[in-house]
């Protein structure tokens, strides 16, 4: 069936689901976070929390369906050969729209922070060589090298946000609850929409060593984001102040500039961004695997690898092209990015979801007649 | 396990000009499989017509009988046999004993069965009638007795050719362990590991390979302990080789690797036969060539390459740890001074920056290109000191010294920092034991260079990528390269990043595959003895007395 793939383990599903959504959540969400829900963030990302989960629960639920099929062998299935593949055509652009912003995001980190003076589009290819590698190495490659990045970028997250701590008031999350729901809810629906990426999973789901485990992976994958993008909300706000936090454009970031241990460790923002460049790799790789991946079962290859090198091309043109500058990137994130993402995501996968229910009613009543 | 790629198939007439060439060398192969004639003379014609000219290729021929009516030829090659055991124990009773028992007994009926029974006293003599075997036989260092009248011949072991004694191995040296090395000849170190294991399960399985060399390769593992599909896939690799010489244990590595564009070996080597004999205790292979003290072992993997034999027998080291800092030192520690000088100055405190900046005042260079020279620098003279004889490398190295540490810097080309930073990468990367694999770190340092040159710590960090997704992509021997680290099996971490006490590791590592991963009994940590700190301990001596009786035979 299908192209052949590796089969990764459950942990490793774990760990590249968390960083596929983590990578650019951590970096880029609080700023827009605080906008709309000013100090009191945290209550958006508790609520995100649940429906990252139920969403997560849904998304699995679904693939669990049909656990040996992946996405585009079902909806062909459930939704006959032009349908179904239509569907399966707007998830992969969905995700080559996706790797075209963190691409950009990238680029612009870099640019505004240690490199002014580099073409963007440098940056782009430069970074785009390193997933497109990735990504021709195949699945199993990259969640092992996942496996080794993603426990050590939380370590370091861990010891700047540890190193930070001295610095935090926390008499800054107060007062309490004085930002309107529809704002905190709004704040939600943003998370929810990063949360939401990881529906790439549904194309994973045949590739897991035991497809039955992915329900086990929703509740881990949800407990690290809840905790991380809690730990870096609440630190972000009692650091800077929600007000300032709302006006960076990465604001994890800038506290990494505010760490100092004695006088010889400081400024250990570009580190910071290195590590993160091992990261929103990950992040990238998988989700260029995916979308390759639907391509190629779309199109009846025999195998995705012929695609990565086009895909390459196409990733950094619109990487490029897609924004005019940085503040256009940075409106598009906090206003549209939300709405399309939970739309395409939660609701091609809904479509898919209420599909399958209908068949799957239609095959009893046969059977039983 | 994934099985290597067959090579691509020439075209049959292509192949088969390749065939002829290579039989071209060869002695006539309908010859060699004829059987020798009763004729003597036509015998001894045979090979001398075989050797030519040869000049280490000798022919006794001479009669014996009361009546010097037998009449046998000896022929062997000078040198590969032991000349004194020849006249002793060939000549002597043949022309002397046949004297003394006078007439009766010397039949001239049945010469074969006499010789055979009552005159060659060696302990192993081969009757052979094919004369393509008599000829690998001869060529192996046997001594071939033609007998005139008989259809076969006998081929007697003299094997006797100066050879190394087994000393200390000269590429891997330590403070603790036994200081045996393997020596050129493959029976002296199966021997040696033979010696450290007793048990009829270690095998050594012998191949020939090489049309022109026929070189004796073993295949070593200990059944039960080793999964047998790697054993049959380490075979399958060797029997598929087809070349007319192996001249040492890595023309075949490069045949039998997984992947051959990598700067990293996927197999380990060795000079040394307790290292041998704790790979094969894990449940790999070895691979032994004949000719050469270099042993490779299969599969490798990458952690494999920090550790060193001693390890194991020196407790609480925190050698193992040490290592994994100086492998990433030797990666980057050139990179990372580039690029905090090129590109983020304010990460270096403000004293050292001041301090630095006066070092650099005059230096005419770009940090990148003084890291370079540096470095290409530090690599010549690493070669030449590795190369040249010993009396002469002492030069190279003082020359070095002086280069390096002193006329390079008063000239103004380079800074002290940069001096500093490259000593200590030099440093760090002997820290790491393998030779090859040290070679290899060494060698990917550049590329990082220019990245941090480019990019900065970006480009670090990019590279590093790089070289892991390399690195994971990697098998040996459907092994995965990185195994234990990724895919992580945090259980076996205790023999990666340092090493557990050897009561601890009670498992034999999960990605051999070993049908039989039981080591030893588990809770054989030693207690303080009862009477001393209470109960606790007196149960815990009970838990040993227990697990004693159990014994640990693993293998059986």
């Amino acid at each position: 069936m299908g192209i052949e793939k590796g089969k990764i383990s459950r942990w490793q599903a774990i760990l590249l689901v968390s960083n596929s959504i983590l990578a650019s959540m951590v970096l880029i969400t609080p700023a827009l976070l605080t906008k709309e829900a000013g100090q009191d963030a945290w209550l958006s990302v508790l609520i995100a929390g649940i429906l990252g989960y139920l969403i997560g629960l849904f998304v699995v639920s679904l693939g669990l369906r049909f656990p040996e099929k992946n996405l585009v062998e079902y909806s062909i299935d459930l939704l006959g050969p032009w349908f179904g593949r239509a569907v399966c055509i707007i998830f992969a652009l969905f995700f080559l729209h996706i790797n075209a912003y963190l691409v950009r995001a990238f680029s612009v980190l870099l640019i505004t922070e240690t490199m002014p003076e580099t073409p963007l589009s440098v940056l782009n290819i430069f970074l785009v060589i390193l997933v497109a590698y990735g990504v021709y190495l195949g699945l199993e490659v990259f969640s092992r090298v996942n496996e080794i990045i993603f426990p050590l970028f939380m370590l370091a997250g861990l010891i700047i946000f540890a190193l930070a701590a001295p610095e935090m008031d926390f008499e800054q999350l107060k007062p309490y609850f004085t930002h309107s729901f529809s704002g905190i809810l709004w704040g939600s629906l943003i998370l929810a929409s990063f949360y939401a990426e990881g529906s790439f999973l549904l194309m994973l789901i045949p590739s897991l060593r035991n497809p039955k485990d992915a329900r086990k992976i929703v509740l881990p994958v949800s407990l690290i984001l809840l905790v991380v993008i809690s730990i870096d909300v609440v630190g972000l706000i009692s650091l800077f102040g929600a007000q300032e936090t709302s006006r960076m454009l990465f604001p994890t970031f800038e506290l990494a500039k505010t760490v100092h241990l004695g006088a010889f460790v400081e400024r250990i923002e570009s580190l910071v961004v290195g590590l993160w460049v091992s990261s929103v790799s990950l992040k990238i790789m998988a989700f260029y695997y995916v979308s390759v991946l639907i391509l190629a079962e779309v199109f009846k290859l025999k195998d995705y690898r012929p695609l990565v090198l086009p895909y390459a091309f196409v990733l950094v043109v619109l990487s490029v092209i897609g924004w005019e500058d940085t503040n256009h990137v940075r409106f598009y994130l906090s206003r549209y990015y939300p709405l399309v993402a939970v739309t395409v995501m939660t609701g091609t996968t809904l479509f898919l979801y209420i599909a399958s229910s209908f068949r799957r009613n239609d095959k009893k009543g046969g059977e039983t007649q | 396990m994934r099985p290597l790629k067959k090579p691509k198939k020439a075209t049959e007439i292509r192949q088969q000009r390749i065939n002829a060439r290579l039989e071209q060398i060869q002695p006539d192969k309908d010859l060699l499989k004829q059987s020798i004639s009763t004729v003597l003379e036509h015998n001894v014609e045979l090979f001398k017509k075989m050797f030519a000219e040869t000049s280490d290729f000798v022919v006794r021929q001479f009669h014996f009988g009361s009546n010097r009516e037998i009449r046998v030829a000896l022929i062997f090659i000078d040198g590969l046999v032991d000349a004194t055991a020849i006249s002793e124990s060939i000549f002597t009773p043949f022309m002397l004993k046949t004297l003394e028992h006078g007439d009766q007994e010397i039949v001239p009926q049945n010469p074969y069965d006499l010789i055979l029974n009552w005159l060659v006293t060696f302990n192993s003599v081969k009757e052979e009638f094919e004369i393509g075997k008599l000829l690998d036989l001869l060529l192996a260092g046997f001594a071939i007795l033609f007998i005139d009248g008989a259809a076969k011949a006998l081929a007697i072991e003299v094997k006797g050719w100066a050879k190394r004694s087994v000393e200390e191995p000269k590429a891997e040296s330590f403070v603790r362990g036994p200081r045996e090395g393997f020596t050129e000849t493959l029976r002296v170190n199966t021997a040696l590991i033979r010696r450290r294991i007793r048990t009829p399960k270690l095998r050594f399985d012998a191949l020939q390979i090489g049309s022109v060399t026929k070189t004796e390769v073993c295949v070593a593992y200990i059944d039960g302990l080793v999964n047998p599909a790697t054993v049959r896939e380490v075979k399958q690799r060797l029997e598929r080789i087809e070349t007319d010489s192996i001249l040492e244990s890595g023309y075949l590595e490069d045949f039998i690797r997984d992947n051959y564009w990598t700067p990293f070996a996927l197999l380990d080597r060795t000079e040394r036969p307790d290292k041998v004999a704790g790979c094969l205790l894990e449940g790999r292979v070895a691979i032994l060539v004949d000719t050469t003290p270099f042993v490779l072992i299969v599969p490798a993997i990458f952690s494999g390459f920090l550790q060193s034999p001693e390890d194991y027998y020196e407790a609480y080291d925190y050698i193992r740890p040490l290592r994994w800092v100086a492998l990433v030192m030797t990666l980057t520690l050139p990179s990372f001074y580039v690029a905090l000088t090129t590109f983020h100055q304010e990460m270096i405190p403000a004293s050292l920056a001041l301090s630095m900046a006066v070092g650099r005042a005059g230096v005419p260079f770009p940090a990148v290109v003084e890291a370079l020279l540096m470095e290409v620098t530090f690599d010549l003279l690493r070669e030449a000191g590795t190369r040249m004889p010993r009396s002469v490398g002492q030069a190279v190295g003082v020359v070095g010294a002086l280069v390096l540490g002193q006329a390079a810097v008063a000239a103004g080309i380079v800074s002290p920092f940069m001096v500093i930073i490259v000593a200590l990468t030099a440093i760090a990367s002997f820290l790491i034991p393998n030779y090859s694999s040290s070679i290899a770190i060494r060698f990917l340092r550049y590329p990082i260079l220019l990245l941090a040159g480019s990019f900065g710590l970006v480009g670090i960090f990019w590279g590093l990528m790089f070289l892991l997704l390399h690195l994971a992509s990697l098998r040996s021997f459907g092994v995965p390269y990185l195994y234990p680290i990724a895919p992580s099996v945090p259980g076996e971490w205790k023999d990666v990043f340092y090493r557990a006490p050897w009561w601890a590791m009670d498992r034999r590592p999960l990605l051999f595959r070993s049908p039989n991963r039981i080591r030893q009994a588990p809770g054989q940590r030693p207690e303080p003895p009862a009477g001393r700190s209470g109960d606790q301990a007196e149960s815990g001596k009970q838990e040993i007395k227990k697990n004693e009786n159990k014994g640990d035979d693993s293998v059986s």
